[in-house]
């Protein structure tokens, strides 16, 4: 039900275009959909644990507009001076509060994006470039974890001869540590070449290497990229008609808001919001069928009458 | 057809004046079960991985390799890759990629199958192995025997006409290993892939093939039927004769000297099924005054000398997680051999890990020579008091020769360099690791590795030796060569605990046994009591003699009183 059970390539479409939409346009109205959208979304993922970035990022853009406007000058309204005796002006606040806002929503989006992309899916994506480096990826991502395992082995082998990380004076210890290191080296590349021979005894070295693909694109992901699709369109209109972005120096000057301004900033809003809209009429579709599922009357117990 | 012809090869490791393998000929037949046998280092691994040419180590080889009548490296890789199948030794360094899903398609991937083929292929495999409920896991999750079984998967999906498998369950748990030579068996039967394993297990294995290959320093020593090359082994008295199947063992024991030579073959007993049948046709007329060894006294339970003692200890490695030691009381006396047994996941090895404090307890005491293990200071504990050796030896080595590593162990104050060299050469003898202490401890076999990981430990110059799974992954020979060094360590007053899956060292060398099981000790005795209680954990030569004999638990039981009727 969540968006992360859509094909992973829509996943990847809608948040490349978020990202760049939230970096590239400076418009307002865009810039605090966009922000409050990616934080609406960031709490549907992660739930409470989405409070202590929240919070961040809603800090971020008044001290960056703060930090911006004591370093930057431009502008004509002025507001007062600094200690040094430099303008602090309207604008480059407007500015720089603008630029953290953008900086926040894109970082809102980058937290959604580890929560969504499984391993599996970053593997998928980079094996339709390339299914060798996608190969290396998944080799890279099983060594790592391989090799940690075998440190902490390492160290508990050593602990029982009363040579581990934790034994003895600070000296011993960096000698021990040490030693682990270099243990570690030589095991691995141990490791690797035996590794290497299960690949190439597996034919990793031939021409032509294709991808599994553990995705189907059904028609469900076809009526979403087609919605994608459209909303795109229009937004895109949208900055060709240069409704996205605004003026701020030497003075903030906005674009003239006309009723088809109205409509791109529902287009935004709209594109913004599908996978949270996504997510929730999922959820809500599933709990329905759920109580189809169970019997209809109340349970019969002990505390009921 | 032949699948596969060695033509009188002759192979060389550069710089190595000994042949590693030495005119070897033979023809292995499509569809047929062949097993490989012979001590370690006598040449398997080389002989097998010349039968793929990605693998083929270098060196000077002459001779002729054909696979389906065509020399070997005049097939293609494409085909090689997809025909040879080829299942490593170590489980976790074959797998590649972090998920089961995509060690599966790996093979497919590389043959560069079309979607629609791999799914079909990969959910054909992931139904025939059961791994559908892992399919999405992550490879870190599995078990070692998961992880050979979809090794063994990965490389079924490319359909392979021979599948070749170098000594696959040497890393795994008897119960994993037996799974997984019964679904090789099973591809045998029912695909009619020809299959060429090396195996050091020969008690499960033995029987199923249809023929077996026994090497001896790069020579063919036997080739043949399994019956007829067991009695070719014992006629020869070769040391591998010690690895046969116990029911043989026995069958030539009672049958010893001349008549090994003069008894049909074929009426040797391979399983324990027809080692009853042969004891039930040849000795159910002994009297029964006659069935039975004198019986042990009862494993006696004093206070006195008590090494180490676990009283009522608890233990769980994260607050969420399930204990694992729950209430592990037991006692060891000086100078025992104390084997802990039972299956995977028990808390056997976690109980080696609290006596030697690498582990806390949070509950219970630990005691070491009467001492609380909290009150002993590192220094004294790991000096002269107790040691580990860990499961696997490897981890132990962190130098560049054995020779180093044993150096670093010594505290060298006072000592002059030839007193250090004095003590590497003495626990070298003690162990049989003489010759192989100039040697990369990675470029040792796994017997030798235990040996040398033993002689490491055996510097701590403990009083009392934990053995974590000494015999895993060595076989019968190196073994017995193991019960050797802990019977010389014994005599001079050690005590050793081991862990062990191995039921037959334990009942051949242990002094008691515990049965360990959820968490706890469930019973200790004498392995001739605990065995001769049990009816599945047991002995092969218990299981096959019990409805006639009492008390006889290793094959000379057997055969002693075979003899005496």
């Amino acid at each position: 039900m969540r968006f992360d059970s859509y094909h992973p390539g829509l996943n990847l479409l809608f948040f490349v275009a978020v990202i760049a939409a939230a970096l590239a346009w400076n418009h307002p109205v865009f810039v605090g959909v966009g922000f409050v959208c990616a934080l609406i979304y960031s709490f549907a993922l992660k739930g409470r644990k989405a409070v202590l970035f929240a919070l961040v990022a809603l800090v971020f853009p008044f001290a960056w507009s703060a930090w911006f406007a004591y370093n930057t000058h431009f502008g004509i309204t002025n507001l007062g001076e600094t200690i040094i005796g430099n303008r602090i002006t309207l604008e480059s606040l407007a500015y720089g509060f603008v630029q953290g806002a953008q900086i926040s929503t894109a970082c809102l989006w980058m937290t959604c994006v580890f929560k969504l992309f499984t391993a599996d899916k970053v593997v998928y994506l980079l094996g339709r470039v390339s299914p060798r480096l996608s190969l290396m990826l998944a080799v890279a991502l099983r060594a790592i974890p391989m090799v940690a395992d075998r440190t902490h082995r390492i160290d508990t082998a050593q602990k029982a001869i009363g040579r581990g990380s934790g034994c003895g004076n600070l000296l011993d210890r960096a000698h021990n540590w040490v030693r682990r290191v270099s243990i570690i080296v030589s095991w691995s590349i141990e490791r690797f070449a035996e590794m290497s021979d299960s690949m190439r005894s597996r034919g990793s070295l031939l021409r032509g290497r294709t991808a599994y693909s553990l995705y189907r694109f059904d028609a469900r992901d076809r009526s979403l990229v087609i919605t994608m699709v459209v909303l795109i369109t229009i937004c895109i209109a949208g900055m060709l008609l240069t409704q996205t972005a605004i003026q701020y120096n030497p003075q903030v000057i906005f674009n003239r808001m006309t009723p088809l301004s109205f409509v791109f900033y529902g287009a935004y809003l709209v594109f913004c919001l599908l996978p949270c809209v996504l997510q929730i009429t999922g959820e809500w579709h599933f709990k329905k069928q759920i109580s189809h599922v169970e019997p209809a009357e109340a349970p019969q117990g002990m505390f009921t009458e | 057809m032949a699948q596969f012809a060695f033509q009188n090869v002759t192979f060389s490791y550069p710089k190595c004046d000994h042949p590693a393998l030495d005119k070897v000929s033979f023809e292995i037949e499509a569809g047929s079960y062949v097993m490989l046998c012979g001590k370690s280092g006598c040449g398997k691994t080389t002989l097998l991985r010349h039968l793929k040419t990605v693998l083929t180590p270098h060196g000077t080889r002459t001779g002729q390799i054909l696979f389906e009548d065509v020399p070997l490296d005049q097939v293609s890789q494409r085909e090689q890759s997809a025909k040879i199948g080829y299942v490593m030794q170590n489980p976790d360094a074959q797998v590649v990629t972090d998920k089961v899903w995509h060690e599966l398609a790996f093979g497919l991937e590389s043959m560069g199958c079309d979607q629609r083929t791999m799914r079909l292929r990969v959910a054909e495999m992931a139904s025939y192995f059961g791994i559908q409920g892992w399919f999405h896991k992550d490879v870190k999750d599995l078990s070692g025997g998961q992880k050979q079984l979809l090794n063994l998967a990965s490389i079924m999906a490319m359909q392979p006409s021979v599948l070749i498998l170098d000594e696959p369950t040497s890393q795994l748990d008897p119960i994993a290993a037996t799974d997984f030579l019964n679904t090789v068996r099973k591809i045998n039967l029912e695909l009619g892939t020809t299959i060429i394993l090396s195996e050091h297990r020969l008690e499960e294995t033995f029987s199923a093939a249809d023929r077996v290959l026994v090497m001896k320093q790069g020579r063919i020593l036997a080739d043949g039927e399994p019956h007829e090359v067991g009695q070719k082994l014992i006629t020869a008295g070769d040391e591998m004769a010690a690895a046969l199947p116990a029911p043989m063992r026995i069958f030539y024991g009672v049958n010893s000297g001349a008549a090994a030579s003069q008894v049909a073959a074929a009426d040797c007993p391979l399983t324990v099924r027809e080692g009853r049948t042969w004891l039930t046709q040849n000795f159910s007329d002994i009297p029964q005054d006659k069935r039975s060894l004198p019986d042990a006294a009862e494993y006696e339970e004093t206070d006195d000398n008590i090494v180490l003692s676990f009283k009522d200890v608890w233990f769980r490695y994260e607050r969420e997680l399930p204990d694992i030691l729950r209430g592990t009381s037991f006692d060891v006396h000086k100078g025992e051999l104390f084997a802990l047994v039972g299956g995977n996941g028990t808390g056997k090895s976690t109980t080696l890990k609290c006596a030697c404090g690498v582990t806390k307890p949070y509950r219970g005491t630990i005691k070491i020579k009467g001492k609380k293990l909290k009150d002993w200071k590192n220094s004294e504990l790991f000096r002269g008091c107790i040691a580990m050796l860990p499961q696997d030896p490897q981890n132990l080595f962190v130098k560049k020769t054995v020779r180093a590593d044993l150096e670093e162990m010594i505290d060298s104050k006072g000592l002059t360099p030839e007193q250090v060299q004095e003590k590497v050469l003495e626990v070298a003898r003690t162990c049989d690791v003489e010759r192989l202490l100039d040697s990369h401890s990675f470029d040792l076999s796994g017997g030798e590795q235990q040996r040398a990981a033993l002689a490491k430990v055996l510097l701590c110059d403990p009083e009392i030796l934990l053995l974590d799974e000494p015999t895993k992954g060595i076989d019968g020979f190196f073994k017995r060569e193991l019960a050797g060094v802990l019977a010389r360590l014994r005599e001079k007053g050690m005590t050793i605990v081991m862990v062990s899956h191995d039921i037959e060292f334990c009942a051949h060398y242990a002094t008691s046994v515990s049965m360990f099981f959820d968490g706890g000790v469930v019973t200790t005795n004498t392995p001739r009591r605990f065995f001769a209680q049990n009816s599945f954990y047991t002995t092969s030569a218990n299981r096959m003699s019990r409805h006639l004999f009492e008390n006889a638990i290793v094959d000379e039981d057997v055969i002693a009183l075979c003899k005496n009727a």
